[in-house]
């Protein structure tokens, strides 16, 4: 029961993480929690349809594929992240304006309701696979009952939940006066961070080259292995010793979404505008 | 205002996948295999400052997926499935790797010399 309940903890975590975020980023926008349901709805349907194409999955790309698909899905997150983060930065004053006056309306729009029901679905799909494989195979080893299974993911969950409840409160009270400005920077290192994931994918299935294989080395200080090292690496790409490669993808996505949140060329042009 | 972020990066992925088989072709090659939740060998030795490439068999029925820290790697190997992951050029040292899902008996390490 506990290896079971460690790593739905350690999966949930994740997800918790990147979706406390996500909401403390988006404050204003109403009907959230149908957002996170339907987009864990939707994730975990779609972990066990992959879990169960594991084998043809792993098999494929002469034994990389899983390796091309997770990348893939990093980043078509790190896109409707961005999106996201861009698209807050300049409604963020005409969302908390109308909020007052609408009420329960959803205020955004139908378009940004999918891209964050698209990134809860995301983040619980990769995670939510791994949950599926691991339990399918205690089961298969008859190791553990289906009350195990179910006691010891009840824990995992309710414990990875609690953190990520507890970060989202954490930040609304931290950071009350620039929720806003904390929130979007902190999911720009989120972002930035599943990119350099996304391309430490790439470099294991060989399609990537590192470039330096270790940039610098701080396992010392913060071990990845750690359950700091572990938050650390969801929130902001925390790795102890990144590669060229990973470095270049998250610098370079700071750089492009920064300059999106900000159009440094035109910015006299929308001041006009408003 | 509307975003081909996704786009962009499902055909630069599309793209990436077609080049993905040209790699690794003359590199020195280690396969490590799985045995009722062990690895055979536990301590693999390979070349310093030499990139190669790791071949996991896993020859149980279950999945297991290789995680390593040190070596930044995890993936999933299923049951009786063959996986392939590209290693950089490592430094001198020891890199300990584990199997996540049977903590307790899947361990080994790499050493580079």
């Amino acid at each position: 029961m506990l290896p079971i309940a460690t790593i739905v903890f350690r999966e949930f975590l994740e997800i918790a993480l990147i979706i406390s975020l996500v909401m403390a980023a988006t404050q204003g926008l109403q009907g959230r929690i149908k957002i996170i349901m339907l987009g864990l709805g939707i994730g975990f349907l779609g972990a066990a349809i992959i879990a169960f194409f594991t084998d043809t999955l792993a098999a494929s790309v002469e034994g990389t594929g899983q390796d091309i698909f997770n990348a893939g899905v990093l980043f078509v997150a790190v896109g409707f992240l961005s999106w996201t983060v861009i698209w807050m930065k300049h409604h963020a004053k005409h969302l908390s304006q109308r909020i007052h006056k609408v009420g329960s309306e959803i205020v955004a729009g139908e378009t940004s309701i999918w891209v964050l029901v698209t990134i809860v679905a995301l983040a619980s799909l990769r995670e939510g696979a791994e949950i599926v494989l691991f339990t399918y195979g205690m089961m298969a080893s008859g190791q553990v009952t289906w009350s195990d299974v179910f006691t010891g993911a009840s824990l995992g969950a309710v414990g990875g939940t609690v953190v990520g409840v507890l970060l989202y409160l954490g930040l609304l009270r931290a950071a009350r006066r620039h929720l806003f400005a904390v929130t979007s920077w902190l999911l720009v290192l989120l972002t930035a961070g599943m990119a350099a994931h996304g391309a430490s994918y790439l470099i294991a299935a060989g399609v990537l080259p590192d470039l330096v294989p270790q940039m610098w080395n701080t396992s010392h200080l913060i071990s990845g292995e750690s359950l700091m090292g572990e938050i650390l690496g969801v929130l902001i790409g925390y790795t102890p010793h990144p590669s060229g490669m990973e470095v270049l993808f998250y610098v370079t996505v700071v750089v492009l979404i920064a300059l999106l949140m900000y159009r440094p060329w035109h910015s006299k042009a929308v001041v006009a505008q408003k | 205002m509307r975003f081909s972020f996704p786009m962009l990066s499902l055909s630069l992925l599309l793209g990436m996948m077609t080049l993905a088989p040209m790699a690794g072709a003359e590199e020195p090659t280690y396969t490590l295999e799985i045995k009722d939740h062990t690895f055979s060998p536990e301590t693999l030795t390979v070349p310093a400052d030499t990139p190669w490439t790791l071949i996991i068999k896993n020859h149980d029925k279950t999945p297991e997926e290789f995680e390593s820290t040190e070596l930044s790697r995890e993936k999933i190997i299923p049951g009786g499935g063959q996986v392939r992951i590209k290693m950089g050029a490592l430094k001198t040292g020891t890199y300990p790797f584990m199997g996540e899902f049977n903590p307790d008996k899947a361990k080994g390490q790499v050493i580079v010399k």
